[in-house]
């Protein structure tokens, strides 16, 4: 008995070993030194994958393209592709989203994030200004493309609006809202140097499709009233402040048709930079105005593009109305209202005197 | 008889039983029939299966503890061995439905090009060498892996808890109460095959203390809540609907200090503990009723087990593979059988004793 016990068992440590030929089960498993990462993914109209596959110890980096009829054919023909070891997608850390691509529709590539096992749910979106497979070939063979894109994620978060959204977060507001903000980066291509990705403002996914996009300054106050902004730097005259804030949004008027929102900022200031003499309080009522300005021209334009990124239909859904009326984001009424505190550490009443000579009585 | 186990133990058998099908069904079943404000059917699943826990103890502690005694003296020599009979087959049924349970779990989140062959034949062989020990074994196995099922279900919770959005389970009305009780209801059948287990009693020390299984049942349903809550308030009701294994998609972006991820294989393997422990119960129980149908209960249960786990194993390939024909077995139709069964046959048992003042 003891023995047919200890057989049965090695029987079954075999069959649910990883080891053995690629077939079935036995297909997941890799020797690990045959495995090539892909660290980013770059999706264009076809559909056309692009992957920027990461050096290791015994392999260059390389970046490979190829085209399917669906996105499972592509990655088969990308597989097809590596001529050492196989690609390997599970810590894939971006996607890059074509700007065709974003205009014709992102349901088939959200559906494969979230259906493929070796994906992951926190692979992060961006979209860029051109095609997917330009900006990711564009550069010479040492130019590491993970890294300019973790650059820009990180310059977003820090200085900018910071929308950078994975794929769940992503799914979760088109689901729940019908609309996500995605981070938006501009490519340059100059002649005498590497791509350069610049983050600016953001695209609007109105149901998995392009649906347009929000300057910077728009995009920050939605990433201020998302709770995702960093320091934001605001021009003003002379001076430059650095801006850090949240907004909240409250509603007013629970209304199935046309309801009615209060939208607050709260934001503190401080000088950066001042060419001339300031007022601290002509400054903060001139950046209440700006940033004000800036928050009803997000608003309208959210309404025109009917994309709710701010989620005020979860804060309807909390105020007793289950289903607003088609278009109710087009009618809502906003009063925009920014509290605005600048630091009066940095003030300075003049500049400084930098020529020498001291300062006689 | 000297293989018995204590009423711990048999508490064990039940939670560990119990908790992956809790915690893999609940959240896409209740995001499916209800929404966003599905978790509240978890707390409110408490109430039938109380009932459940009440009829049954009343019905043994009526009966003595001897399911098997206690359906022939109910029913009669001859419809009691039927209904032994029929809980047998039973049995090997639900286990059946386990092992290709198992085996589609497997091919939907870790090995997608694998067939429900090696899955069926490799747990259908580990349930059968436990089906031809001991129960002992088989009980004290479930009281090891309790406390491994529980850490793996719970650090998965705790790692996904903070990130939580709130927003995505409320409002909560008044209006969301009756839905959310027949979600419940229907979802209490999940514990129906547990109940199977009273053919244990007669093998127990004495029943599971009072304390212990409102304990343990409330540490289930807590945990079964939380999986709920976890899964609605980070993909929102309707992904969560749409997802085979939200639970497993939580652990799919899990990343344990910082430094280990993708670990969803590893709770996906972890689940097949709580279903090694169910199938092998099942059998072990299938093998020693057809003994004592056959007027053997001391023979050796070598040969019966490895018949009716190899009958398990058939029946798990008789199920259809295409997934909408699946679904409906796994969702619609077997819970609804298993609940029926569950319930029928002591009910007809109660009642039928009762007519005849065997009770």
């Amino acid at each position: 008995m003891r023995r047919c016990g200890l057989l049965y068992t090695i029987i079954i440590s075999m069959l649910l070993s990883g080891c053995g030929a690629q077939r079935g089960i036995y297909a997941n498993f890799r020797p690990i030194e045959q495995l090539r990462p892909v660290e980013t993914l770059g999706y264009d109209a076809g559909p056309e994958l692009t992957a920027a596959v990461g050096k290791t110890e015994d392999t260059p980096a390389l970046t490979l393209t190829a085209r399917g009829r669906s996105i499972p054919d592509a990655v088969d023909a990308l597989q097809a592709r590596t001529d050492r070891g196989a690609l390997f997608f599970a810590h894939a850390r971006f996607v890059l989203l074509g700007q065709r691509a974003a205009t014709q529709g992102l349901g088939a590539l959200l559906d494969y994030l979230e259906r493929d096992i070796h994906m992951r749910l926190d692979t992060e979106l961006f979209l860029l200004d051109c095609e997917a497979q330009r900006a990711m070939t564009a550069g010479e063979a040492d130019f590491d493309l993970t890294a300019a894109v973790e650059a820009a994620k990180r310059e977003s978060e820090a200085q900018a609006c910071g929308l950078v959204l994975d794929f769940r977060e992503t799914a979760l507001a088109l689901s729940e809202c019908g609309a996500a903000p995605v981070m938006l980066l501009r490519c340059r291509f100059p002649e005498d140097g590497p791509p350069e990705l610049l983050p600016d403002g953001c695209g609007v996914l109105r149901r998995g499709v392009l649906a347009g996009t929000l300057e910077r300054p728009l995009a920050e106050i939605l990433g201020m009233c998302l709770g995702r902004a960093g320091t934001l730097t605001r021009t003003l005259g002379s001076a430059a402040l650095l801006c850090r804030g949240s907004g909240t949004v409250e509603l007013e008027r629970a209304e199935a048709r046309a309801p009615a929102f209060r939208l607050r900022l709260e934001v503190s200031a401080a000088v950066d930079e001042a060419r001339d003499p300031i007022v601290p309080e002509e400054l903060e009522a001139a950046l209440k105005a700006r940033l004000e300005a800036d928050a009803a021209l997000l608003v309208a334009r959210l309404g025109e593009m009917d994309a709710d990124l701010l989620g005020l239909r979860q804060t309807l859904r909390l105020g007793g109305v289950a289903e607003p009326e088609p278009g109710w984001l087009g009618r809502a009424d906003f009063a925009i209202e920014a509290e605005v505190t600048l630091d009066r550490s940095f003030d300075l009443a003049q500049p400084l005197e930098l020529d020498g000579g001291g300062r006689d009585a | 008889m000297r293989d018995r186990i204590s009423g711990r133990q048999l508490t064990a058998l039940g939670f560990v039983a119990l908790l992956s099908p809790l915690v893999r069904r609940f959240p896409q079943q209740l995001a499916d029939r209800v929404g966003r404000t599905g978790w509240l059917a978890v707390p409110l699943a408490a109430a039938p299966l109380l009932l459940w826990l009440a009829g049954y103890r009343c019905l043994l502690r009526r009966g003595g503890g001897d399911w098997y005694a206690l359906l022939q003296r109910c029913l009669g020599p001859f419809f009691g061995r039927l209904a032994a009979a029929l809980s047998a087959l039973w049995m090997v049924f639900y286990a059946g439905f386990l092992l290709r349970a198992l085996a589609v779990r497997q091919m939907s989140t870790v090995y997608p090009d694998a067939g429900p062959g090696v899955f069926v034949l490799g747990m259908a062989l580990a349930a059968a060498v436990a089906a031809c020990g001991s129960l002992k074994a088989i009980a004290r196995s479930a009281m090891v892996l309790r406390p491994l099922l529980v850490t793996v279900m719970l650090l998965v919770l705790a790692l996904t808890l903070g990130n939580v959005d709130l927003g995505l389970l409320l409002p909560v009305t008044g209006r969301d109460l009756l839905p959310n009780g027949l979600a419940a209801l229907r979802l209490s059948n999940s514990f129906a095959a547990v109940f199977l287990l009273a053919f244990l009693l007669g093998r127990t020390d004495g029943p599971p203390a009072r304390r212990q299984l409102l304990g343990w049942g409330g540490a289930l349903l807590g945990m079964g809540a939380a999986a709920t809550v976890c899964c609605l308030g980070m993909f929102g009701p309707e992904l969560t609907a749409q997802t085979g294994y939200p639970f497993f998609l939580l652990a799919r972006d899990v990343t344990v200090l910082g430094s280990v991820e993708r670990v969803e294989p590893l709770v996906v393997a972890a689940s097949l503990f709580s279903d090694f422990i169910l199938v092998s119960a099942l059998l072990w129980m299938a093998s020693r009723l057809a003994l004592r149908l056959l007027g053997r209960a001391e023979a050796p249960a070598k040969r019966p087990a490895l018949l009716c786990a190899a009958l398990a194993a058939a029946t798990a390939f008789l199920f259809p593979g295409a997934l909408e024909d699946w679904r409906f077995w796994s969702e619609d139709l077997i819970p609804v059988l298993s609940a029926a069964f569950t319930a029928g046959v002591p009910g007809i048992a109660l009642a039928v004793g009762k007519l005849r003042g065997r009770l």
